[in-house]
């Protein structure tokens, strides 16, 4: 990594410092600070919802499908907005999606299983 | 960024002296970090799948042991690696806005936040150890450990590894070695963090809330 500070300008830097906007590699993109806390946000209070739904005794049928979707939900947000992914190359994505889909269908597959064979 | 970012022509992608340019070195960084998070996620769903075929065939002995996890204990965790995520993502901000300090700043509050996630690990599986939840044995209980360790202790040394990872990284923003242009090991170790997070908002719902 280089030694030399990024925008030898103070003015520059300065501004750079309270803007949600910065040039990176030629291009305007937005680092949006107050989206981030947001989503943080939703985390938390989704989060709080989920241990709530498990301590309410709701019968399983209800409370599996429910955690594992709320659970799902709180994954892609992240990988979406804190990962990039949203905004990055989409060959991120084939490399994320990919194992993503095989263990899903592994893990499937594993599930449907005669219960016989895990005597 | 579009694809056209990573499908940088030879031209633009080498300076002068034929090194990569920052932004290929980015990308190139990050698609590797992609591919290592592909791998991992195939090893997390293995000892996932081992768990829910446990759980599913020997509800009786789960429930059990589920009667000594403390979700108070686990749910305050489970929002420290949130917050730390989120402060991972602000710091790569601050980078990105080419403020050393700022990344310093905001990761300490990660690796702190990381540090603590552990020692209360380490509480938690101090006190299951107590009740006779263990990794080795033929019991009960002993069952389930095997299923409950591997995941949450395989996890638990990723967050180790992290924080560690996370200390260079401060070391290198505390001597103003990233710039805006260059900043691809605070975005790597950023995808790690966060992946790290995602794969704990998957086994807590599994393993403590289901």
């Amino acid at each position: 990594m280089s030694e030399q500070t990024h925008n030898a300008d103070p003015a520059h830097a300065d501004h750079a410092l309270h803007n949600d906007t910065v040039d990176l590699f030629g291009t305007s993109v937005t680092v949006p600070g107050g989206l981030y806390t947001v989503v943080f946000g939703v985390l938390a209070v989704v989060t709080l919802i989920e241990i709530l739904l498990a301590e309410s005794g709701l019968p399983g049928v209800i409370n599996y499908p429910l955690l594992t979707a709320l659970s799902i939900g709180k994954a892609v947000l992240v990988v979406l907005y804190y990962m990039h992914l949203r905004q990055d190359s989409r060959i991120f994505a084939w490399a994320f999606g990919a194992p993503l889909v095989i263990a899903a269908l592994i893990i499937g597959f594993l599930l449907l299983l005669n219960p016989v064979l895990y005597q | 960024m579009t694809d056209a970012n990573i499908e940088l022509t030879h031209d633009a992608a080498h300076d002068d002296h034929g090194h990569l340019s920052p932004e290929a070195a980015l990308q190139n960084a990050k698609f590797a970090m992609w591919l290592y998070i592909g791998s991992e996620i195939m090893i997390f769903s293995g000892m996932l799948v081992t768990y829910i075929i446990f759980r599913r065939f020997n509800a009786d002995i789960v429930m059990q042991a589920k009667e000594h996890l403390s979700i108070l204990l686990v749910s305050a965790n489970t929002f420290l690696l949130l917050a730390s995520s989120w402060m991972m993502v602000m710091g790569l901000r601050e980078v990105q806005r080419g403020n050393n300090r700022g990344l310093a700043q905001w990761l300490t509050g990660t690796v702190v936040l990381g540090a603590i996630f552990v020692g209360l690990q380490v509480v938690e599986y101090a006190e299951l150890v107590h009740h006779g939840i263990v990794l080795t044995g033929s019991s009960d209980l002993a069952r389930y450990g095997m299923r409950f360790y591997a995941p949450t202790a395989f996890h638990g040394a990723h967050v180790i590894i992290g924080c560690l990872w996370g200390l260079w990284i401060i070391n290198r923003a505390v001597g103003n070695k990233f710039t805006a242009t260059r900043y691809a090991a605070v975005e790597v170790f950023g995808l790690y963090w966060h992946f790290v997070d995602v794969v704990w908002i998957i086994l807590f719902t599994f393993i403590y809330l289901i």
